[in-house]
């Protein structure tokens, strides 16, 4: 009787350790996976500081997971875990996986840190090129202003060539004006000083004239007058 | 034997059910109110733009920790304090890199622009 008794309860025992099993392989692969995650991720790290501290954090949660599931079981460890140890469990694998993810997130951080550095450098090498480049265009197209201000220049400057060369040629023709009206001044002041000597001279000859016509008068006329002589008199 | 069979199963269904949950309750209420503010300062930061489901997800642990907490259940709640407080680090770090993720974007994106304006300029295209 007391063998039937063993051989029930040892085949309940394996009976129920084995509907369980499948639950606590499932659970135990879980953390295996977790803890191969965190270790991977462990390897990225390259001495971030933050993202250790997450995955210690994992790992932790990972040791709370293990203590839930070791001291969970019921029926001296052939029973199911309690709902509470499951739970426990499923609060410290998320745990877990979101400290990972944290650590990740860290650890991209930094990645995208250094990225933004470089960009940045770059930027700054890009941009000093370009300033360059855009000074050397103003300046081409502050030359190419200055051209068409010179072509401007030049065509005013042709112009008023051509006017200096006219104003020149006035200049000339006045000038040789000039000197004309200049030499006919000298010639009427020579006229006007022969004028004036001859004025004297009329006079002079009036005078003479006129004392001789008494003489004239008693004198017979021995010699006709020249003829100048006679329009000197009249003028 | 019988009843010694019977006891040793007896025993053996008290520790299965009750070991895990032989702790002393208690709300450290004053640690639920630091984690809850810690929560709803987020949301007003970047990581309630980027992160907003992770900050829900403490919110939630915060308030499933406190009903444990009164329920007794200390050891599962200190677990849910300890994820709400590893889900809000998450959100900060999250929205930290979300947020520079797309500072690098954009500025990967300008750089990309004025690479190809200086290429315009080198071939002559520019001047």
């Amino acid at each position: 009787m007391k063998w039937r008794y063993l051989i029930l309860i040892s085949a309940w025992c394996v009976t129920a350790s084995t509907a369980f099993a499948a639950d606590k392989n499932k659970i135990s692969a879980q953390l295996e996976a977790m803890r191969s995650t965190v270790e991977t991720v462990a390897g990225k790290t390259e001495g971030n500081r933050e993202a250790a501290a997450d995955l210690d954090q994992a790992r932790n949660a990972l040791r709370y997971a293990d203590d839930s599931f070791k001291a969970g079981k019921s029926m001296f460890g052939f029973g199911d875990l309690t709902p509470e140890a499951e739970k426990e469990i499923k609060i410290s694998l998320d745990t877990a996986e979101r400290a990972t993810a944290t650590a990740l997130s860290r650890i991209e951080y930094v990645r995208a840190t250094a990225e933004l550095e470089a960009i940045e450098k770059q930027f700054a090498v890009v941009t000093g090129k370009l300033k360059l480049f855009e000074e050397r265009k103003a300046e081409m197209e502050r030359l190419r202003g200055e051209e068409i201000k010179c072509q401007v220049i030049s065509k005013e400057l042709e112009t008023i060539k051509a006017e200096k060369t006219a104003l020149v040629s006035q200049v000339e023709q006045l000038s040789g004006e000039r000197n004309r009206a200049d030499k006919l001044k000298i010639e009427q002041l020579e006229l006007s000083r022969t004028v004036d000597e001859l004025k004297t001279e009329n006079a002079r000859l009036t005078a003479l004239q006129e004392k001789q016509t008494p003489e004239i008068k008693t004198a017979p006329v021995t010699a006709p007058m020249p003829d100048d002589q006679k329009k000197t008199i009249k003028k | 034997m019988r009843n010694v069979i019977i006891s040793a199963c007896m025993t053996l269904v008290c520790f299965s059910t009750f070991a895990p949950a032989a702790t002393v309750p208690g709300v450290p209420e004053t640690r639920l109110q630091q984690l809850e503010q810690r929560a709803a300062k987020g949301a007003t930061t970047t990581a309630g733009e980027y992160a907003k489901e992770l900050l829900d997800a403490s919110k939630q642990s915060i308030a499933e920790a406190r009903i444990n907490y009164s329920a007794g259940k200390e050891s599962v709640a200190t677990r849910q304090l300890e994820l709400a407080t590893i889900l809000l680090n998450a959100a900060d770090a999250k929205a930290a890199e979300k947020e520079l993720l797309e500072k690098v974007a954009v500025r990967r994106s300008e750089l990309k622009k004025l690479e190809a304006r200086l290429e315009r300029f080198r071939q002559g295209e520019d001047n």
